[in-house]
């Protein structure tokens, strides 16, 4: 039944995937140019910015056409309403990535103030919380929950851990203030990266539950309680 | 808010010879709200519509058992069906008018109950039209033949001539499924606007229709009714996975 309507589904969500791991590639490939100081990388980043964007917009044309002639109800609805949100998502995370970008050709004739840790950190966790976000997305399942709550948290640690890091060396030496802000900026960008990936998440969300659900006041309990209605 | 139930449906079940063609209905029915019966062709949806006038009863081999509890009464018990019938009115899927003028169409039902004053007919012909939302498109021409309006005009002439009985519930049986989109558009505004007054029952086979006008849904399936809620609730998140697979065309 509804075959071509049903193609078309599966090719916006084939879509919404392809445009996640351009997303992806251009946050690992910013934060690694960062630390390997490859100024080339960083400007292939910030022109399939581009790419990202015509993508979006495709995406939309082919979700209002879709809304426009098929009339979906139920399920299907609450999946093309999310697409909207989920490749706004995904577009905000790929300007994101441009601005990592754009620091790393910023520092690119400094020497930095100390190696690189904690900011490769949160960009894995990041990157971890969108590939988890878009995985629960294609399968319509949010069994994963209570990770994306973790990782969210351990995100928002990592960033606090960069900011005080960069606050101790620029108090210690004024000189490191240009470098400080920019990491604790790049540190922000991807604390809001793991924004947007939980926004996904709670896109997902709703899709499969036909619920919302805040993510800031979850805690233990109601999380437990959220997969075992899930269950059944 | 709670509104006030106009009808309820108990175990209700319906036989055409040896065939149930309704199933243990259970449905309370809301005051000055518009309720559709949605489901696919045999479902039992206008059947279970025509039980709320008792229309079933022209069919010989209809037996009713169960309650529906019209207004505190089992209208399937002894009452007067005639009066039942001005109460609960109706409107099928293609227009009917009478072969007469315009304002007898309107004025048959009630000088048939005994109105006779001229006065008084032509005010309730008018105030029927109005609400209607025909009189503007009628009013010079009130003697002409009902047969010369168009489709669209001649079913809301029904829906007056519903009207003119001064019902406190109108029936539609797919009223819009013979009306080109511009004439169902219309009706569909009259029936939000003649909610205010009235409870509306509509079956129909669209789902759109379903979704724009009506506050509740009822997802009716070989004689049962599978889901019945609020129509945003139908059409955002049904509970049942038959309703999901009607509504989304994926059923069969």
């Amino acid at each position: 039944m509804r075959t071509e309507y049903n193609k078309e589904l599966q090719m916006i969500k084939d879509e919404i995937l392809l445009m996640s791991t351009m997303t992806e590639k251009m946050l690992s490939d910013s934060v690694f140019a960062l630390n390997s100081k490859d100024i080339e990388l960083a400007k292939t980043v910030i022109d399939r910015d581009d790419l990202v964007d015509a993508k979006e917009i495709e995406l939309q044309l082919v979700v209002s056409k879709i809304i426009a002639t098929q009339s979906p109800v139920a399920t299907d609805l609450r999946r093309l309403a999310s697409t909207y949100k989920i490749i706004t998502n995904l577009e905000r995370i790929a300007d994101l990535a441009v601005n990592i970008s754009k620091r790393v050709i910023e520092l690119s004739n400094e020497v930095y103030m100390k190696s690189l840790i904690d900011i490769p950190l949160e960009c894995e966790l990041a990157e971890k919380l969108l590939k988890l976000s878009i995985q629960a997305f294609i399968h319509e399942d949010i069994s994963r929950l209570r990770e994306v709550v973790d990782l969210e948290n351990e995100i928002d640690d990592t960033n606090e851990a960069i900011n005080s890091e960069c606050m101790a060396y620029m108090m210690k030496d004024a000189k490191n203030i240009h470098q400080g802000t920019v990491f604790c900026l790049i540190g922000s960008y991807l604390e809001r990266i793991g924004d947007h990936a939980t926004n996904i998440f709670e896109t997902v969300f709703y899709i499969v539950t036909g619920n919302y659900i805040d993510f800031n006041d979850l805690d233990d309990q109601t999380i437990n309680e959220t997969l075992g209605l899930e269950q059944t | 808010m709670n509104k006030k139930i106009k009808f309820n449906a108990k175990n209700l079940d319906l036989y055409y010879g040896d065939f149930q063609a309704l199933k243990s209905i259970n449905l309370e029915i809301c005051e000055k709200e518009v309720t559709a019966f949605i489901g696919p062709s045999g479902c039992g949806k206008s059947t279970f519509l025509r039980c709320l006038n008792r229309m079933n009863d022209l069919i010989d081999s209809v037996k009713i058992e169960g309650e529906i509890i019209f207004e505190g009464q089992d209208i399937n018990g002894d009452i007067d069906v005639i009066n039942l019938r001005t109460r609960v009115g109706m409107v099928f899927q293609k227009p009917n008018p009478f072969p007469m003028s315009i304002y007898e169409n309107i004025a048959y039902g009630p000088k048939c109950q005994g109105v006779k004053d001229k006065t008084q007919l032509d005010t309730l012909v008018k105030e029927s039209l109005v609400k209607a939302a025909l009189w503007e498109e009628v009013k010079d021409r009130l003697n002409k033949s009902a047969l010369g309006l168009s489709g669209g005009q001649q079913q809301r002439l029904c829906i007056a001539r519903a009207i003119a009985m001064q019902p406190e519930v109108i029936l539609m049986d797919e009223p819009t499924s013979a009306l080109d989109p511009i004439a169902t558009a219309k009706i569909e505004d009259l029936m939000s606007k003649l909610k205010k007054d009235y409870t509306i029952i509509i079956v129909t086979h669209s789902m759109q229709q379903a979704g724009r006008i009506s506050d509740k849904t009822a997802f009716f399936l070989m004689g049962e009714v599978v889901e019945f809620n609020e129509t945003p609730v139908i059409f955002t998140n049904p509970a049942d996975k038959r309703t999901e697979d009607y509504i989304t065309g994926r059923f069969g």
